[in-house]
């Protein structure tokens, strides 16, 4: 603090060594603290693959999800599994069009939207484009908000998993769907999450030098 | 300044540089998107490559199908489900299945499916457990039996069944074919017994053309198809056998479950060979239509004769037995009737069969007709005998005729005639009846005897005379007995004196009377003479007269003094002889009295109130009491003798 650390001078947070930053890095070059060996979490910004690593796991979870029955209802031993998409049509069936445009935006598209919109900002940050920083910090915004209520099917289901089981007269058992979609949920939230949004609004500001009019501008026009 | 700086560049140069280490492996952060593709590669691997073919199936009609929940099921497996119901172009339905990949590797062309609902039918109810499960397709991927190509590949369209095939059974066990005249009762399921356990069951059946008969399928399980071989008989055991015959009443049943839907027995009887080989998949037996058809013994050559009868045939119903010393060797095969015109009669042949098997065991067909001419040669008739009193059943006797006339068997116009013999029946009811008009013509004669006046008058007579001579005996007895009381005390006592005194007072008075009537019969004849004298000398007369009635007086005092003694006398020993009387009157009254409470007590005894009558009334009320008891007793015993060993059950 009473010698402000030069530019290229790393402080080892274990045991206090200063050190001098190489001159040469690549992108995939680490570094570590001469004395004790700890590494030093400067380097490029990892944020942006943690983010891509976890947005692949959920994209690959979301079919699995979609495809696989979430819950099976045993009535009379007869079973009968549900995946989201014919529970959607069996309430379109039975004339409940709230609930299925319901479970349809809250099951199907949210996640869906969520992956798509996680993928556009990563890949607008790694463009480093200069477009629309306002508009993609608030749907960074919005991700983030409502990527905890698609937590609401997993719920359901356990909560109906645990309360009805009535032996064979009426038992309902999850399937792997629930599973899939568990973690397409989690995934991308802890996605949302890692996603350093500072980077969003640095790389475009780098990039493009705006200056102070144009948020002042999109915010009127907003 | 410079020196800070300096020092600060110093420092700088002095400070270690931070070791540099390229990294090689990618961040440990893409594990995460490795996990998650490999479960999801994982779980589309599950989800594309267990799922088996796709498949459509043409059902005469769906109902009870709905697309996506209905199931497909092979052997209560779920392998399948149904995805989707359309219609073709001729308007039928189309199913279009999803199955399991187990089953999609093994489906063939052969492979059968049909839809299971709920079935109730006659014997049969199926299915019930799609009452709650719903309806669902059942399904056989391959048939056996279809004996098609190996490999051929399975079809892309089936033609469902209306009804679950018909097939063996996955047990262990062998199948047979029966031959039956008809189904009956029996219907496929049917179970099969041996020794009333349940040995197997129905598992198809199909007319057969040529021979106009049913051939069943049925399936025998495990240990009990062992006991089929040659030998074995199978019969019909359709609930309960009931059969009035010539033999008295036949009753078998089989187990209640099974009395509606009918059921097959097998036995196979083990006197006779023993070592026969288990018979071989699909042998065929002949299924008898009862337990005793089953039980004879089927001689495949037989004779058949026509018997013409006198009397009624009332009774004789076909398949009666043809028996011959209460053997059965035949059979009745047809009673009817033929006009014949030429005699202008009806005449009623009976067709009988005689199986010549039975008198000569393996006798040829040629040696068999002479046999039965030899028979008949040695006096052997058909005779209409009755079997059951009770039923009024007949059967046809082969009787030896003690000294038959001589007949032959003759050629008919069909079959050979077989000489008959009047039924002993016959005989007896000819008889019977000649009794019967011998009696008629009695009755008649002693009808008209008694309705003639003749037995009338000699009844009145007899009847008086019987009632005189109830009244004389009667009288006679109280006669008898007062009489004999007299008796005694006459006997003993006043007789011997009596007639003493009773001769002498007789003769005093004889004598007596006999002076008077002298003195009189003198006084009368003076009389007369004065009287005569009198017309003439009225004064002399009545001086006469009163001279003579002087005399007279004096006479007759005279008479009356000697009268007065005799009569003293008399009255002395009368008056003994009087108290004696009296004794013996005395005597007599206490016997009449005593009579009279005797007769009083016969009387009391007849009287209709009286005690006597009423115990008597009871007393018949007992007897017949006990002749009732008698009866039952007679009754009990007839129909349990064996009561009186083991007491009324």
């Amino acid at each position: 603090m009473t010698t402000p650390l030069a530019n290229n001078h790393l402080l080892c947070r274990i045991c206090g060594c200063v050190s001098v930053k190489p001159n040469q890095l690549t992108a995939k070059s680490q570094l570590f603290c001469p004395r004790c060996g700890e590494r030093f979490k400067t380097g490029p910004n990892r944020s942006i693959e943690i983010t891509w690593a976890l947005l692949i796991a959920a994209a690959i979870l979301y079919i699995p999800a979609n495809m696989l029955p979430i819950m099976s209802v045993y009535w009379l031993g007869n079973a009968q599994p549900d995946t989201i998409i014919s529970g959607v049509f069996l309430l379109i069936e039975l004339g409940q069009y709230p609930l299925a445009a319901l479970l349809f935006v809250a099951s199907i598209m949210v996640p869906l939207l969520k992956l798509f919109a996680l993928g556009f900002l990563l890949i607008s940050i790694q463009l480093k484009s200069s477009w629309r920083p306002h508009e993609c910090i608030r749907l960074y915004r919005l991700t983030e908000y409502i990527g905890r209520w698609s937590m609401v099917d997993v719920f359901v289901v356990a909560i109906l998993a645990g309360l009805v089981q009535f032996g064979n007269l009426t038992r309902i058992e999850t399937n792997a769907g629930t599973l899939s979609f568990a973690a397409v949920v989690v995934l991308t939230m802890i996605a949302a999450h890692t996603l350093d949004e500072h980077l969003i609004w640095e790389e475009k500001s780098a990039a493009s030098k705006l200056s102070l009019s144009k948020p002042s501008a999109n915010k009127s026009q907003g | 300044m410079q020196d800070s700086n300096s020092a600060g560049i110093s420092d700088n140069q002095d400070l270690p540089e931070a070791k540099v280490r390229r990294r090689r492996w990618p961040s440990a952060v893409w594990l995460i998107p490795l996990t998650a593709a490999l479960i999801g590669a994982w779980l589309l691997y599950q989800y594309w490559f267990q799922r088996g073919d796709i498949i459509t199936v043409r059902f005469p009609s769906a109902e009870g199908i709905q697309p996506g929940s209905t199931q497909v099921r092979f052997k209560a497996l779920t392998v399948g489900k149904v995805k989707n119901v359309t219609l073709d172009e001729n308007l039928e339905t189309l199913v279009t299945l999803a199955l399991n990949k187990e089953i999609s590797d093994v489906l063939d062309c052969s492979a059968q499916f049909w839809i299971v609902r709920p079935r109730i039918q006659g014997t049969e109810i199926s299915g019930l457990g799609t009452l709650f499960s719903g309806t669902y397709v059942g399904m056989m991927p391959r048939n056996e039996e279809a004996e098609t190509g190996e490999d051929e590949p399975s079809l892309l369209c089936y033609q469902g069944l209306d009804r679950p095939p018909l097939r063996k059974p996955d047990r262990p066990g062998r199948e047979f074919k029966l031959l039956a005249d008809s189904v009956g009762s029996l219907d496929v399921g049917t179970p099969v017994f041996y020794k009333q356990l349940k040995a197997g069951e129905i598992i198809n059946y199909r007319f057969v053309p040529e021979k106009g008969q049913v051939e069943l399928s049925i399936f025998v399980d495990e240990p009990y198809y062992q006991f089929v071989n040659d030998n074995t008989r199978f019969w019909n055991s359709s609930g309960v056998d009931f059969k009035l015959t010539a033999t008295g009443v036949e009753f078998h049943m089989e187990p209640l479950t099974y009395l509606l839907t009918g059921s097959i027995s097998f036995d196979t009887p083990s006197d006779v060979f023993e070592d026969l080989p288990i018979s071989t998949e699909g042998e065929q037996f002949n299924l008898y239509e009862d337990y005793a058809s089953s039980l004879e013994r089927r001689y495949e050559e037989r004779l058949y004769y026509t018997l013409y009868f006198n009397g009624s045939l009332r009774g004789l119903s076909e398949s009666a037995p043809v028996e011959f010393r209460g053997i059965r060797v035949g059979q009745v095969e047809k009673v009817q009737m033929i006009l014949d015109e030429e005699a202008g009669n009806i005449r009623i042949p009976v067709l009988v069969s005689v199986e010549p098997g039975r008198f000569a065991e393996g006798i040829s067909s040629t040696e068999a007709p002479k046999l039965m001419s030899r028979l008949v040669g040695q006096g052997m008739r058909a005779k209409l005998e009755s079997g059951n009193l009770l039923t009024g059943q007949k059967y046809v006797a082969l009787v030896f005729e003690k000294n038959p006339e001589s007949a032959t068997i003759a050629q008919g116009q069909f079959y050979d005639v077989f000489p008959t013999t009047a039924t002993s029946v016959e005989e007896l009811s000819r008889m019977a009846s000649g009794i019967a008009d011998d009696l008629k013509v009695t009755l008649a004669e002693i009808r008209k005897f008694a309705e003639s006046n003749q037995l009338d008058k000699t009844f009145d007579n007899v009847n008086s005379v019987l009632e005189e001579t109830e009244q004389t005996i009667v009288e006679a007895r109280s006669a008898i007995t007062a009489a004999r009381q007299v008796m005694l005390t006459v006997d003993e006592q006043t007789l011997p004196r009596l007639s003493q005194n009773v001769d002498e007072v007789a003769n005093t008075v004889n004598q007596s009377l006999t002076s008077v009537t002298g003195n009189v019969g003198s006084v009368s004849a003076n009389l007369n003479r004065s009287l005569s004298s009198v017309t003439g000398n009225v004064g002399e007369v009545s001086a006469n007269i009163n001279r003579s009635l002087t005399s007279v007086t004096g006479n007759i005092g005279q008479v009356s003094a000697s009268a007065d003694r005799a009569m003293q006398t008399l009255t002395g020993q009368v008056v003994q002889a009087g108290d004696d009387f009296t004794k013996t009157t005395q005597s007599l009254n206490q016997a009449m009295v005593r009579l009279q409470n005797s007769l009083t007590h016969l009387d009391r005894l007849l009287a209709r109130n009286s005690p006597t009558q009423h115990q008597l009334a009871e007393m018949l009320k007992e007897v017949s009491a006990m002749s009732r008891s008698v009866r039952v007793l007679a009754d009990t015993l007839w129909a349990q003798p064996e009561s009186l060993i083991r007491g009324k059950q």
